[in-house]
């Protein structure tokens, strides 16, 4: 789980009272769309918070409804629970893979440095 | 004398195998190809026509017959496929930015099965970006038309795939349905639209939404003709864990008399329902109970109003996991930015469109810390307990009658502004995904401006053969088959 943005309210466990509704204004929107690793544009913050408040607001009633005790998270019917034998296969090739990518070399995905010059 | 493209699918197959036939796989694909070159200009529905494929896979299939082979149950029949599927050398884009220029190395699963079974993919459909919408309006190339009013939505997400049936450029294409996105499509352009069972078809070569409600099927004219295609791709896949092993054998035909038919309190229209709508709900109904069935009344409170913000948690919070692989580096679109960090941003911010960037950080919200137990969580909870309550809804119906939609297609732009107004509706849809039950859109006719409406039919978890069983009787008795466009008419269809 990702470090949160700075919650208004203390934390609530599942299946108990609601956390109060989190104050919904540019700045927590900045803070979720780095988390998302999303660049947002300023010019669209206004409208994009007024949105994103509106939808928290319909989630948000999930805190009224009423879940009995029991349940839990949703499991998979046994029928479902059916992995593979862990074996190697057959697997794309280097070409098919760097074709794809936005920049490669012919053997290496290309990728920006990051770690600075002294690399 | 109508096209051969015309025919039920069955029979199309069935005279293509027939060596003494001269209707050949190629012949239909021409056809085909040929209706896309008229229509597609005005309906939008593809991203991508491939008749080299198109005529490679004809080809093929002519091939066998001519050899004395069975090209299998589908020979010849022409195939949209939603472009959030793989299909081998085509593009592959999600209707994003994102993947613009992305071309698929492999066929997924339900696409090489289809094939298998004699398919010809025509070409790419068009969709809401990564599927994630109600009208099409959300795809990065343009939105898809409605082929009854060209200035309304097709539905969505599906809406390519929807949009190149209903116009009688292919007999059958391939959608996905993660929250109502074969279904809706389907009831809004008078279409048959099957969700199976999560689990029944394979997930592998589909590019992830939500995968635990993902689920692939089809889009056709008519329940048999969505059936033989869903028999074609269903079935175990060792490429995806979730596939079910179980095997069912078609079902006869049922007599309605003494079907326990569910009436569902919190999935009724409302107190100010669309009146074609409504109209077309009473006849079904009336017909039902004049054809024997017994009505249930039920009352299932986690499928009413709470079905939408459960589902309006679980699937952004799986949106934005599943849609971090797309960050510049492996796949598509690269923007330049300040540092690593700055280049994952700057390439999400400019190739994802503003309804997935909504998706993605409502997701990242209600999973993050101090957030999740209290959104997440209590959601996966009230899931569970959906699952549960329809499971012993169905102890007491043998399926379930709803809406399909809360109104026919609406015009283009008229929600686009509001995603909540947008979001609603689904409000029919999503919890036979959120529980992982087969549904099917029928249709049922049309409203006073000739606007398609759908009807829904729901059964208990790995019933599907049970449901397609109990719609075919159903459509029949409802005598209200896929409306032909006008626009359709100008290709001979």
């Amino acid at each position: 789980m990702s470090p949160g943005p700075t919650p208004p309210t203390p934390p609530t466990p599942a299946g108990t009272a609601p956390v109060a509704a989190p104050t919904i204004d540019a700045a927590l929107v900045r803070r979720v769309a780095a988390l998302a690793r999303l660049e947002v544009d300023e010019a669209r913050l206004p409208a994009l918070t007024e949105q994103f408040r509106r939808i928290l607001d319909l989630v948000g009633a999930v805190a009224a409804i009423e879940v009995p005790p029991a349940a839990g998270a949703l499991l998979p019917p046994a029928s479902l629970e059916q992995l593979r034998p862990d074996e190697p296969g057959p697997t794309l090739g280097r070409r098919e893979v760097s074709r794809n990518a936005p920049a490669h070399d012919g053997a290496f995905l290309v990728v920006p440095r990051f770690r600075g010059d002294e690399d | 004398m109508a096209h051969a493209l015309d025919l039920p699918v069955a029979e199309m197959a069935r005279r293509v195998r027939d060596p003494r036939d001269p209707l050949t796989a190629r012949v239909l694909v021409d056809e085909s190809l040929r209706r896309i070159e008229a229509l597609d200009g005005r309906v939008k529905a593809f991203l991508h026509v491939a008749p080299d494929l198109a005529r490679a896979q004809a080809g093929a299939v002519d091939a066998a017959v001519t050899a004395g082979r069975d090209p299998g149950p589908l020979a010849g029949v022409p195939l949209a496929v939603k472009d959030n599927l793989e299909v081998a050398g085509l593009p592959l884009t999600c209707a994003s930015r994102m993947l613009a220029g992305y071309v698929a190395p492999r066929d997924a699963t339900a696409v090489a099965r289809a094939v298998a079974a004699g398919c010809c993919v025509v070409g790419k459909a068009n969709l809401d970006e990564f599927a994630m919408g109600s009208s099409t309006e959300n795809s990065a190339f343009g939105p898809t038309r409605n082929p009854h009013d060209l200035a309304r939505v097709p539905g969505g997400s599906s809406g390519g795939s929807a949009a190149a049936v209903a116009a009688r450029m292919v007999p059958l294409a391939l959608g996905s349905d993660t929250g109502g996105s074969i279904r809706q499509p389907a009831a809004l352009t008078g279409l048959v639209g099957f969700k199976p069972s999560y689990g029944r078809v394979s997930r592998s070569g589909l590019v992830a939404f939500a995968s635990s409600l993902d689920q692939v099927g089809p889009l056709a004219r008519s329940v048999e003709d969505a059936a033989l295609l869903f028999r074609a791709m269903r079935g175990h896949d060792a490429l995806d864990a979730t596939t079910r092993r179980d095997v069912e054998a078609a079902c006869p035909l049922p007599s309605l008399a003494g079907l326990r038919v569910g009436r569902v309190a919190e999935l009724e229209l409302g107190e100010r329902p669309d009146a074609g709508t409504a109209a077309a709900l009473a006849r079904a109904r009336a017909a039902l109970a004049g054809a024997g069935a017994h009505e249930v009344e039920l009352s299932i409170p986690l499928a009413g109003a709470a079905g939408l913000p459960i589902y309006y948690i679980v699937a952004p919070a799986e949106a934005s996991s599943n849609l971090a692989r797309f960050d510049g580096i492996r796949y598509g679109l690269r923007v330049p930015g300040e540092g690593l960090e700055g280049l994952y941003a700057a390439t999400r911010g400019q190739g994802f469109g503003a309804e997935v960037q909504r998706r993605i950080l409502v997701g990242t919200f209600v999973l993050s810390a101090g957030y999740a137990d209290a959104y997440y969580k209590r959601a996966m909870a009230a899931r569970q307990a959906l699952a549960a309550a329809l499971e012993q809804a169905f102890t007491q119906a043998d399926v379930l009658l709803t809406a399909t939609t809360p109104t026919p297609a609406f015009r283009l732009g008229e929600k686009a502004s509001d995603p909540l107004a947008m979001y609603l509706c689904d409000a029919l849809t999503v919890p036979a995904n959120l529980a992982g039950v087969p549904a099917i859109s029928l249709p049922a006719g049309v409203d006073a401006q000739g606007l398609p409406i759908g009807l829904q039919l729901w059964a208990r978890a790995g019933a599907d053969e049970a449901l397609l069983a109990a719609a075919a009787a159903v459509e029949r008795l409802l005598a209200t088959p896929s409306p032909l466009p006008a626009l359709a008419r100008e290709v001979g269809a």
